[in-house]
């Protein structure tokens, strides 16, 4: 941690996920697998976060931790002030319904809907009126520059509009933050570039608070902070502004 | 969207029902045709269930319909050979039996002021009558090997009522042939001899009155007869209207049920009956056969039958005409085309069931496949439904992501695999009720129509229809459940 003073950082921000000394093991047969060992971290409300690390990292452990998919062996997580490991079933899914947007990969778009009846789909769940949430589902079409494709199936939308979707999805019920996997793993590079702007944008300009695994450095530049983690640990927690000394000494060429 | 909302999450109102079910529909609409397997399925056990249903169904009308036609053409004929001829034993049991098992007021009615026995007295005899009926039956159905084994043993169905005084060495008899496991009617046979001692001498008593007054009917008809040298029917059907009248006046004042309608039935019946034995006999006799040949270009003679056939057509009736009249022929046409049909249809029916039970439902054979049926439909519903459930484990997971929780999950797949259950069996009861249908007009023709039931059919559908969706719920119990319990985190699978 050597560039990021994590007390000058934390001025005038409110912690909105509080991770604290959390342990995952896993049991492969007979063996141990410790997934996560130890990490600490806070995640500050309106930031936007790039975690970082190679596969087998602990990187997807850590994100179902903080997007309560999973529990952890030990230590706590904190959403908002709620321990989640406390919660049950019910509650859980309640919380992953308007706490925590998700924006996946493989998009997972409902292949049979409509992209606004995927929108509302979330807002069903919560039980919106329908009328409310179809409002709401084209206001946020529209946010992500879709308003016109409202009544298109996933199979007539290109790649970049599917994860459009699937962030307007995410957003349905102002969850208090957008947990991306990997959002432009399986996108072109242009496309890939226009989704990383929606996310900032969205951070910037609407105070959405994102956290972001990826590889892609165009990913890097337009977050707040990066954290890498490696063999289930916090290797390293750095502001982006001091990491880009960093790459240009590193010579990757990153021209946003 | 603006800007940042605080949610309170407990304060929130959740899906309701409506909002759940749309939902599921929404999902199963486009994804129904996709699971045309399962939809297979539930439409062949379905269909196969209607058939059977609504065959049994037709069978039981079209049955009990054409044995009340039948019994209704031999009323006047069993009517006659009641008052004039004695009975044995045995056709005393049958009747008694009979009147026993339809609860038959007026016969028990009969019997009563005919022989002078009281009416419940009556009504007991039958049940003993009944019983026995029974075990001579059974006795009648068994193979020749072991019904030769009774005899020797001495419990054939002769020995029952000479038993009645001795019923412990009867049972002591009967006992071996339990062992080996010859089945029977034992044990109501047993409780018959307990419950009734005096059965041989009440039945011997009941025949004795009963023969004494067919005896003083015979003497009637002889006397009112007078010199007339025909058949009785044939006495019958030339009297007048008065002499009719006191026909039925004196046979009924010796306790006969015979009424003014019964009469004029027997008149009519006995010369419907007549005049087409008469038209039979013209037909088969050897001055008509020469004519017949030339007239019709026939190079063999042919059966009686077939010139039957023929008797409405122009160059048979002006063959006839010198012998009948027309009304007569049409009589006697009417008559054997009647009795042809139902002499088939009965032979038809008694090959699936017997006319006279009443309750005749699916046979052993039938429920046997049914149940088969139904077991490789639930395989293969459940089969169908944890395929499309490996296949759908990322939009389950997705949906448990965006905040399903397991019960909405498995209420959805459970309504799905219901709906599909539904539509499979609208198709299956369609599909099961025209082929039901098909058979039963190649085999019962204009039958089918005359004892149709919309009621029946309606409550088969129906029947079959709810079996439909309660298999396909039942099948998909243990895939939505494994559904439901799937883990949120797999939706971040990448493959």
């Amino acid at each position: 941690m050597v560039n990021f003073d994590e007390k000058k950082y934390a001025e005038n921000r409110e912690v909105l996920v509080a991770v604290h000394d959390v342990h995952r093991v896993f049991m492969r047969g007979e063996e141990e697998v410790h997934a996560l060992n130890g990490i600490t971290l806070n995640i500050y409300r309106g930031e936007y976060i790039c975690v970082m690390g190679p596969s087998g990292s602990g990187k997807s452990t850590f994100f179902n931790m903080v997007g309560g998919l999973d529990s952890p062996t030990s230590g706590r997580v904190f959403m908002d002030g709620v321990d989640m490991a406390q919660l049950n079933a019910e509650e859980l899914a309640f919380l992953r319904c308007r706490k925590i947007g998700y924006v996946f990969q493989t998009f997972n778009l409902n292949t049979v809907m409509t992209a606004l009846e995927n929108v509302t789909l979330p807002m069903v769940f919560a039980g919106v009126p329908s009328d409310e949430a179809r409002s709401r589902g084209m206001e946020l079409l529209d946010r992500v520059g879709l308003g016109q494709r409202w009544n298109h199936r996933p199979k007539e939308m290109s790649g970049g509009q599917m994860q459009r979707v699937a962030i307007a999805r995410a957003l349905a019920n102002n969850p208090s933050i957008l947990l991306c996997d990997e959002p432009t793993g399986n996108l072109d590079l242009k496309t890939g570039k226009e989704i990383h702007w929606l996310l900032h944008d969205l951070n910037k300009k609407d105070g959405v608070t994102v956290i972001c695994a990826t590889h892609d450095h165009n990913m890097l530049s337009v977050s707040d902070r990066m954290v890498w983690i490696s063999d289930g640990q916090i290797e390293r927690i750095a502001a982006t502004e001091n990491v880009r000394i960093e790459k240009a000494s590193l010579g990757t060429e990153d021209d946003e | 969207m603006s800007k940042y909302r605080e949610i309170d999450v407990k304060k929130q109102r959740s899906m309701t029902f409506c909002e759940t079910f749309g939902l599921c529909i929404k999902g199963v609409k486009h994804r129904m045709f996709r699971s045309l397997l399962t939809l297979a399925v539930v439409v062949l056990a379905v269909a196969f269930f209607m058939f059977l249903l609504s065959e049994s169904v037709f069978v039981k009308n079209i049955g009990s319909g054409v044995s009340k036609e039948i019994k209704h053409d031999r009323r006047s004929q069993h009517t006659l050979t009641r008052i004039s001829s004695p009975a044995s034993e045995m056709v005393t049991i049958r009747r008694l039996s009979a009147a026993y098992v339809t609860n038959d007021e007026r016969a028990f009615g009969e019997f009563s002021s005919v022989t002078g026995i009281a009416k419940d007295e009556v009504v007991k005899l039958a049940s003993g009558a009944n019983q026995e009926r029974i075990y001579a039956d059974w006795f009648d159905s068994i193979p020749s090997g072991r019904r030769l084994i009774l005899v020797h043993n001495n419990t054939g169905r002769g020995a029952i009522r000479y038993a009645l005084s001795d019923r412990d060495s009867f049972a002591e008899r009967l006992a071996p042939m339990i062992d080996l496991r010859i089945p029977g009617k034992q044990v109501g046979l047993m409780s018959f001899f307990d419950a009734y001692s005096g059965y041989a001498e009440q039945l011997t008593r009941f025949n004795t009155l009963w023969n004494r007054k067919v005896s003083a009917a015979c003497k009637v008809i002889e006397e009112m007869k007078g010199g007339f040298e025909k058949s009785d029917a044939e006495w019958i059907v030339t009297r007048s209207e008065e002499e009719l009248e006191l026909f039925r006046s004196r046979i009924s004042e010796l306790g006969f049920a015979f009424g003014t309608e019964d009469v004029k039935l027997m008149q009519g019946q006995f010369r419907e009956a007549l005049v087409y034995s008469r038209v039979y006999a013209f037909l088969g006799s050897s001055s008509l056969r020469e004519e017949w040949t030339r007239v019709f270009r026939e190079t063999t003679v042919s059966p009686i039958d077939e010139k039957f056939e023929k008797l409405n057509d122009g160059r048979a009736r002006s063959l006839l005409r010198g012998n009948f009249t027309d009304e007569e022929l049409d009589l006697a046409y009417e008559h054997y085309i009647r009795e042809r049909r139902l002499m088939s249809l009965e032979r038809k029916l008694s090959a699936v069931m017997t006319l006279d039970d009443a309750s005749a439902g699916l046979n052993g054979r039938q429920v046997f496949l049914l149940v088969i049926s139904f077991v490789v439909c639930m395989v293969g519903i459940t089969n169908a439904m944890l395929m499309s459930i490996t296949e759908r484990f990322r939009e389950i997971a997705t949906m448990k992501c965006l905040g399903a929780t397991d019960g909405y999950i498995l209420l959805q797949f459970m309504m799905e695999a219901a709906l599909q259950g539904f539509c499979g069996g609208i198709v299956g009861v369609v599909l099961g009720f025209l082929i039901a249908f098909l058979r039963g007009l190649m085999s019962y023709g204009g039958y089918l129509f005359k004892y149709w039931s919309t009621s029946g059919v309606l409550a088969c559908s129906l029947f079959s229809l709810i079996v439909g969706i309660v298999l396909a719920v039942l099948a998909s119990v243990q895939p939505s459940w494994s559904a439901s319990r799937m883990a949120p985190m797999e939706a971040m699978r990448v493959e």
